[in-house]
């Protein structure tokens, strides 16, 4: 299994408030893994906790994360990269979650002589990063919030996403729809969903952190 | 077997888009004062990318790699392309309808046909199987809810909205077919090293642009003359993207 992790450090709003997040990035057999933003060292921040609800049928996976209503708000760049295997012609982890101005190295690591051709045509990000052999990483920078899907120009059945979020809090939602985003400095939100493959329309919420005070926030998935 | 709906003639008024299986080379002259348009669409793949006749691209020790997960994009017979001019001239106002037919549609599994409409028409759906389907759509802008459509039954919606709509079941995650909607009604689907001609447009300038749902999306700008016959050459894969993105793609670790 790859498991790699990329840590970013993050301003809140106010500019006074320091957050850390850590993302766990992992992709076994296609899966898609996920770990939230895990606060280190940091005591100010509340947690935001919820529960995404869909109506008539179930969850797809799902990311929640928080955007914030000040435009002035801007996330500060991981100083870490992110990974995505090849291997086997498969993108893994098939949905990566990074920070706005994170960068994503891809790696061939193909164990045979196999070259990939990655590419988006997303309105996010659209790049190209032409043929490569094993051996070889090639990284894009993301620097627009917003889905980014990838393919490959060779391998027809190669997909997979980056979601790049306009900030570090955000979560993967539980099978049993619960989440927990912990470390969200003082400031106004929207919190919002991201769902992969779209079974439901995104939905959003306006909530206000104040203070360490927890919030709750219920979301829920609808057709219409 | 899954039927497609290559091969769609479009009757727009005084315009014609002809969607061309050999070349074209008998495209019809336009009316006097009038042009016809040649769109003949160029899938390619990576400049550097080599050919093989195999299913794989690479090899082991073993031999060439055919496995499932490696099977490569066959530009030759790129499929699903959808050629947009714009903008369509004042005559050109009636709208493009996708007709889904529930027997062409990846309900299960495989790869979701491509049906092509524009805004302002509508998607239709034909249930021509024995068994009730559901359909809706969750894609921004066209959200709707078909609801059951029984055997034998039909429902449409509005294409409101320009984009990709993917229609969706309880049947699969994924969506079991996807309909474009064009910004213009002149438009028609094609394939790769085929032609779709447009006939009898006013002189002047056009954007043509190639869609694919997978590859990068191929844009010209063309001028078009009265009386005489004009051919774009769009090419449909990443070489439409421009060289690699600004935001500062790197190579590193050569092994």
């Amino acid at each position: 299994m790859l498991l790699r992790s990329a840590a970013c450090a993050s301003a809140g709003s106010g500019g006074a408030t320091r957050a850390v997040c850590a993302l766990a990035l992992a992709g076994a057999l296609g899966f898609v893994l996920y770990a939230a933003p895990t606060p280190r060292g940091v005591s100010a921040g509340a947690t935001i906790t919820g529960k995404v609800t869909a109506t008539g049928g179930r969850l797809p996976d799902v990311i929640v994360y928080l955007e914030s209503r000040d435009s002035a708000f801007r996330c500060p760049a991981p100083a870490e990269s992110a990974q995505i295997s090849q291997r086997g012609a498969r993108f893994s982890p098939a949905l990566l979650v990074v920070c706005v101005g994170q960068t994503v190295d891809f790696l061939n690591d193909e164990e045979s002589a196999i070259e990939h051709n990655v590419f988006s045509k997303s309105d996010t990000k659209a790049f190209d990063l032409g043929l490569y052999k094993p051996g070889v990483s090639r990284s894009v920078t993301f620097d627009k919030p917003g889905p980014v899907p990838l393919a490959c120009s060779i391998h027809k059945n190669m997909s997979g996403v980056i979601f790049v979020a306009p900030t570090p809090w955000h979560a993967r939602v539980a099978d049993d729809g619960s989440f927990t985003i912990p470390g969200v400095p003082p400031g106004a939100y929207e919190v919002k969903t991201f769902q992969r493959p779209q079974r439901y329309v995104e939905v959003s919420q306006s909530v206000d952190v104040a203070g360490g005070e927890p919030r709750d926030v219920t979301l829920e998935l609808r057709r219409n | 077997m899954v039927k497609r709906n290559v091969g769609l003639v479009l009757h727009v008024g005084a315009i014609a888009a002809l969607f061309c299986l050999a070349g074209c080379a008998g495209v019809d002259r336009p009316r006097p004062g009038l042009s016809t348009l040649r769109v003949v669409i160029d899938a390619k793949p990576k400049a550097g990318y080599r050919e093989s006749a195999s299913s794989a691209y690479g090899t082991d020790d073993t031999g060439p790699l055919v496995r499932p997960g490696f099977e490569r994009t066959n530009y030759k017979g790129l499929r699903d392309v959808v050629v947009v001019v714009e903008p369509a001239p004042a005559n050109a106002a009636t709208p493009l309808r996708a007709e889904l037919r529930a027997s062409s549609l990846a309900l299960h599994s495989g790869e979701p046909p491509v049906f092509l409409a524009s805004a302002g028409g509508a998607i239709a759906v034909f249930n021509d199987t024995p068994t009730p389907i559901d359909l809706f759509s969750v894609s921004a802008g066209n959200v709707f809810d078909l609801g059951t459509v029984s055997a034998g039954g039909r429902a449409e919606a509005p294409a409101r909205a320009i984009g990709v709509v993917e229609m969706l079941s309880s049947t699969r995650d994924e969506p079991v077919a996807l309909v474009f909607v064009s910004p213009s009604a002149l438009a028609a689907q094609g394939g790769s090293g085929k032609s779709v001609v447009f006939r009898d447009l006013p002189p002047g300038r056009y954007s043509v642009s190639a869609w694919h749902a997978r590859l990068p999306t191929g844009k010209a700008a063309v001028d078009l003359s009265a009386d005489a016959i004009t051919t774009a050459r769009i090419v449909v894969g990443v070489r439409a993207i421009a060289a690699t993105d600004a935001g500062g793609a790197r190579q590193s670790s050569d092994k």
